[in-house]
């Protein structure tokens, strides 16, 4: 068991699955406008046209995308600390995760900054270039899928396969994120499809697919502060040299540290001793 | 070692044979609706509703739902009935 | 070696509570596939009427009743291996298995002479949905492949008495199969009964 815990650290990671859930949701929907979506039977003029109309809040919008794709880093982070946790020696669906995790972060980027661009210039370049753009952004939005795919699935095996010891998320979780998985599959067929529900402003590859992320992100959100909750009970109970939980508070003393100086005991700054708070050791 | 030994006696089999009868016959039954019988909006209906029969039997029997907790049963049964209420009212609404 | 007594009769979850995460996600997916599908034929009831006649009821008929057969199957293996009959319950897990594949190959046929006559998942949107939704339901059939493949690898071992942690493997498998089969029953009402 690791020795020491500061959870208000993991909380923050956590909380920040919130942000990525409504600034995301809030530049997707409301900002930028796809509701609905304009889709590949629309016109390159229509498109552009309907970019250059909106296109103040349409940048707002990516801008806001950008900042809630960039906080699924930490969010996701705080996931996979809690199968590395339990593979222990071994962490080889969490190596899985991050490095699917620091792919898709990198894509879910991307995303706005074509349909940024192709807004930027929805007045001056020729309608098939903004087309070009806005739709680049679409297949990027589309087609990283198997990054988060396997990030998922590399999650919901790493609940499911692990001895249960350690684990502090309930089992459903990791099946919930595997059918998850199933659902989103689909997305990935919108290639071939110029109209209808399956083309990428349709149903079946974007809406259900990313309403069914966000709540999947929130729901496991849930469990995950559970899990930080019970971690840091347990971590409380845990007595001994540099074990526990270590939360900063505002009474405790200041630690100037240099380098020539030795490094200050751990204890000592946890357990100040009475009528020394303030002052630095 | 631990190993588990299950009650004896509890045998299902009969039971099970008896639902994929009554399924096999559900699903000729609504087969045979699909041209005869009915016409074609009460045939959209009674399609519609017989499949989600078969569905609840499958989930009821197969599933071995009937020995689950009630919370569970219920939701299976209440996803049965809203799907099914809402297909067949989008079937004639819209 | 110690004992646990599990009484069938009891009130508790198939396989694992956590299974049913799985089933319940997957099912309110689905029914939003089934919602599109007759909100699309709504919109245009003559294309989707000219598409469901254009399907194979026979083929569609025969995919269900081998689909049945096999989630019976899948139900009577775990019957017989939860009662010491290990041998029996293998062969209805090969039966079941038999008839995935039989699914598999006939859906595959099916798929190959509607697009060799032109109707493929461009033709209209009847085909893409069809295709669509099909193809969903055949990743969960390999799916299922898989897990069955596992269930046959895993009750090799057994003799007479099961492990827990067996009988969830086995229940876990065995509920997806009948997720696989539930769905189907579904999609077969949608596409080829309703015209």
């Amino acid at each position: 068991m690791e020795m020491r815990m500061t959870p208000s650290a993991h909380r923050l990671c956590l909380w920040s699955g919130h942000l990525c859930t409504a600034f995301y949701l809030v530049g997707f929907i409301f900002l930028a406008g796809f509701f609905p979506i304009p889709g590949p039977d629309m016109q390159a003029e229509e498109v552009a046209q309907w970019l250059n109309s909106n296109k103040t809040l349409f940048l707002l919008g990516c801008n806001l995308m950008l900042f809630g794709a960039a906080f699924m880093a930490p969010w996701g982070a705080s996931l996979a600390i809690w199968t590395r946790k339990t593979e222990s020696r071994f962490p080889v669906l969490y190596l899985t995760q991050i490095v699917c995790l620091s792919a898709s972060v990198a894509t879910f980027i991307m995303i706005e900054i074509f349909w940024a661009l192709a807004a930027y210039r929805s007045g001056d370049f020729s309608p098939e270039l903004v087309q070009a753009f806005y739709e680049m952004g679409w297949f990027t939005f589309l087609f990283i899928g198997p990054a988060f795919y396997v990030w998922v699935a590399a999650f919901g095996l790493g609940i499911l396969m692990n001895p249960p010891e350690h684990q502090m998320y309930p089992r459903w979780v990791g099946y919930y994120s595997l059918a998850s998985v199933l659902c989103w599959v689909m997305g990935m067929l919108a290639m071939f499809f110029g109209e209808g529900p399956s083309d990428y402003s349709g149903m079946l590859p974007t809406w259900i697919p990313l309403i069914e992320f966000f709540l999947w992100m929130e729901i496991l959100n849930y469990y995950g502060k559970k899990a930080i909750d019970r971690q840091e009970a347990i971590c409380a109970k845990e007595t001994g040299e540099g074990m526990g939980v270590y939360a900063p508070g505002w009474e405790d003393p200041l630690v100037e540290h240099e380098v020539d100086k030795p490094l200050p005991n751990v204890n000592e700054i946890d357990n100040p001793q009475p009528g020394l708070a303030g002052s630095t050791a | 070692m631990s190993t588990v030994a299950l009650s004896k006696g509890e045998d299902h089999t009969k039971s099970l044979i008896q639902v994929w009868t009554a399924l096999v016959v559900l699903t000729l039954l609504s087969w045979w609706f699909r041209d005869h019988g009915l016409g074609p909006d009460a045939a959209v209906a009674a399609i519609l509703f017989i499949s989600f029969v078969k569905v609840y039997l499958v989930g009821h029997s197969f599933m071995e739902l009937k020995f689950a907790p009630s919370w569970l049963r219920h939701s299976f049964t209440a996803w049965c009935s809203l799907s099914c209420l809402l297909l067949i009212t989008l079937a004639f609404v819209l | 070696m110690n004992t646990t007594a599990i009484d069938t009769g009891a009130r508790r979850a198939p396989g694992e509570i956590g299974i049913w995460g799985f089933v319940l996600c997957d099912l309110i997916v689905f029914s939003l596939y089934f919602m599109t599908f007759l909100y699309e034929r709504a919109q245009r009831p003559e294309m989707f009427l000219e598409g469901s006649h254009q399907l194979n009821l026979n083929m569609g008929l025969i995919n269900t009743l081998v689909l049945l057969a096999s989630s019976l199957f899948v139900a009577l293996a775990v019957q017989s291996i939860r009662s010491g009959q290990a041998v029996l319950g293998r062969k209805y897990i090969l039966g079941a298995g038999l008839g995935g594949a039989a699914f598999i190959v006939n859906k595959m046929i099916e798929w190959g002479i509607k697009i060799s006559a032109g109707y493929d998942a461009q033709y209209d949107l009847f085909f893409q949905l069809y295709y669509m939704m099909t193809g969903l339901h055949f990743l969960h059939v390999l799916v299922g492949m898989v897990v069955l493949t596992y269930l046959w690898k895993m009750t090799a071992a057994i003799r007479t008495n099961v492990t827990p942690r067996q009988v969830r493997f086995l229940e876990n498998g065995a509920i997806y199969w009948h997720l696989v089969d539930l769905i189907w029953l579904v999609l077969f009402a949608l596409f080829y009964l309703i015209k």
